[in-house]
């Protein structure tokens, strides 16, 4: 314990892990330390005997559910998303996709404002508002082409991107440093549903919709369409959870000589009189490094961020006669506005196909930002969609942020998980603190 | 045309047992007697041919993470056996096996089981040895697990565990036949074909 390291790392969320991870590749000598006896911090993947027991400590599951050891529950679970930057960090780490399998979130379900349900939505009763089944892969859009005359329109369209640069495009007048998406797309003449489902295919944000979009972006474009792993969904999630991403990082820390300590009594964090880091002290003895990574539960007062919002979570186990097959996973985005609230409410579902529950049942992680007093039932909305609900367990979280660059002690603090469902916030932020750190790019490419 | 079957198996032990020792004798058949905690080995493959079935063994070291009890799930999990290796001049690394099999359980769920096999190593150095032969044998039927008495130095009856293990192996997935999930890695280029050094 007693030693030098070029950076301690204490926690080990996905972040953390992937920092240790990337900074062992490099060949840095690194300790990672972490309070409890589980990987993970805040965003384990835990079985169901201590998910039950995080939340009712000393209490067991009911006696009907299968055994504790088929479940593999997130916390805070979130999706990766296809050609994004935490899906290239990952696939950057070359050795950590020996050991992990991912697969695709089949199921993306947007909510759209009652009336004028149409054929194709599920309509879900006694709500403002019913949920839109909608396109997520090229393949799926086929079922939501209404008529020939637009499928001939997606066709052009589809051909346009995928031979973008080519010399046959001549003819189209279509000038990217002027236009935005919406505006190419406007010129196949593409009906507006036609304009939206091809957003929701390509996953683009408002923002990029709405400006210029630029030669490069319609490059990029063009890869995501030709990309392998455009099949068969946008969205993937790690078989086993995230937690399997975090254990397989571990491994790879230690194969290239780092150590773990789980279960580690770390005290606290050490500075010397120019408030610089010199290390870590624990019950067992002074460990030194130059530089700390911590998440928020081991920073020092004062160094924690400030509290910007709080989320509601609740995980609810469903018991679900399907669950093991094609269809068992997804993602619900159900609008403020059309429920009477602020923020947007987020279901990630995960079964069976995904190694998350045994068969027959389904995993559900509801998650919204904290409007009133009573979380709780701000999430009701969505629990009445779940349906047959075996277990509950609601968590609430404090959001704290910090700004990296405010950093001059090398005491780097990892952000907590917003209630976003994706990991880009946390790939943004790996890269931040790894560049900041190693003082080169992450990204060799720099796509 | 034979067919290939792919077998996960994963070393535990205490440390300094000479598990690295044993997957380096095994399957690259080579043997230092320096003390070095494990650094930087993942695991090693070895194909053998058993009855005109190809078997490709993917064993599996802790990485040293035993010293911190940092061992995770993801390390156990699609194991199709376990080696749980101690020193027959320790009585202490003897001890622990159960400790090991405790461990192994908690990970894959107390209600599964799957084929283990114990091996005694250091048998060169059998003059100092302290774990009567007689005793952990018996131990280890009553606990319906293999047991083998192997030398990382010499080598001698290591071929012969692991063949006997892999025949269990077979035996057993007969029995519990192991369900197919279809998925797909990030890395796109066949990896699980590289990992076969063998040549047909």
């Amino acid at each position: 314990m007693d030693e030098n390291y070029d950076v301690i790392i204490l926690g080990t969320g996905i972040a953390e892990s992937i920092l240790s991870c990337l900074f062992s590749c490099d060949g840095k000598k690194i300790l990672v330390l972490d309070q409890n006896s589980y990987y993970g911090s805040e965003s384990p993947s835990v079985d169901l005997k201590l998910l039950h027991n995080m939340f009712y400590a000393g209490s067991t599951p009911r006696d009907k559910l299968p055994p504790s050891k088929e479940w593999c529950i997130d916390l805070i679970p979130k999706l990766i998303l296809i050609n994004k930057k935490f899906f290239k960090i990952l696939q950057s780490l070359n050795r950590l996709n020996d050991f992990q399998i991912y697969k695709s979130v089949n199921h993306h379900y947007i909510s759209q404002r009652n009336p004028q349900p149409s054929k194709k939505s599920e309509i879900s009763p006694n709500q403002g508002f019913y949920l839109q089944k909608i396109p997520n892969t090229i393949e799926t859009l086929g079922e939501y082409i209404v008529n020939q005359e637009e499928n001939e329109k997606f066709k052009n369209f589809f051909y346009y991107i995928q031979n973008y640069k080519t010399s046959k495009q001549e003819a189209l007048k279509i000038d990217p440093e002027r236009s935005t998406f919406i505006d190419i797309l406007k010129i196949f003449g593409l009906s507006e549903s036609g304009i939206y489902n091809i957003i929701c295919v390509f996953s683009l944000d408002k923002e990029q919709c709405e400006t210029v979009i630029g030669d490069w972006a319609l490059i990029k474009l063009q890869q995501q369409l030709n990309s392998p792993y455009l099949m068969p969904s946008f969205r993937l999630y790690p078989n086993y959870g995230l937690g399997n991403i975090i254990e397989s990082c571990t491994r790879i820390n230690a194969i290239f000589g780092s150590t773990t300590i789980l279960s580690a009594e770390v005290d606290k964090v050490i500075f010397n009189d120019e408030n610089k880091v010199i290390g870590v002290r624990t019950y067992h003895g002074i460990a030194q490094a130059p530089i700390v990574i911590c998440n928020r539960s081991y920073a020092p007062k004062g160094k924690k961020g400030r509290l910007v919002k709080r989320i509601v979570r609740s995980i609810c186990i469903i018991e679900d006669r399907d669950s093991g097959n094609y269809n068992d996973s997804g993602y619900i985005y159900i609008k403020g506005n059309h429920i009477n609230r602020e923020n947007s409410i987020q279901i990630i579902y995960l079964g069976a196909s995904h190694c998350v529950s045994p068969e027959g049942y389904i995993v559900a992680c509801c998650s919204t930002v904290v409007e009133t007093d009573s979380p709780e039932k701000e999430l009701q909305v969505a629990h009445d969609l779940l349906g047959n609900i075996v277990n509950q367990y609601v968590k609430l979280y404090e959001i704290y942020e910090n700004d990296l660059t405010l950093s001059d002690s090398n005491l780097y603090v990892v952000n907590d998980f917003d209630e976003i469902p994706d990991l880009e916030n946390t790939a943004e932020e790996i890269q931040k603190i790894y560049e900041i750190i190693s003082k080169k790019s992450l990204f060799v490419d720099n796509i | 045309m034979k067919s290939v079957e792919n077998f996960k198996i994963i070393l535990l032990g205490s440390q300094a047992v000479g598990k690295t020792s044993l997957l380096e004798k095994y399957v690259k058949n080579t043997f230092t007697i320096k003390y070095k905690a494990t650094i930087g080995v993942d695991f090693l493959s070895k194909c053998i041919d058993l009855d005109n079935t190809k078997y490709s063994l993917q064993i599996w070291d802790t990485a040293g993470q035993e010293a911190f009890q940092s061992l995770s799930t993801h390390f156990y999990r699609g194991s199709d056996a376990c080696v749980i290796v101690f020193d027959i001049t320790s009585s202490k690394t003897f001890d622990s096996v159960s400790n090991w099999i405790d461990e192994i359980q908690f990970h894959i769920g107390y209600d599964r089981k799957i084929p283990m096999l114990v091996i005694g190593n250091k048998l060169d150095l059998n003059e100092k040895r302290v774990v009567n032969s007689q005793k952990a044998k018996q131990w280890c039927e009553e606990h319906g697990i293999m047991y083998y008495e192997c030398s990382a130095m010499t080598g001698q009856n290591i071929e012969e565990a692991f063949i006997n293990l892999v025949k269990a192996i077979d035996v057993f997935n007969k029995e519990n036949p192991r369900q197919f999930n279809p998925s797909f890695h990030l890395k796109r280029q066949n990896p699980k074909k590289n990992m076969c050094l063998c040549k047909n």
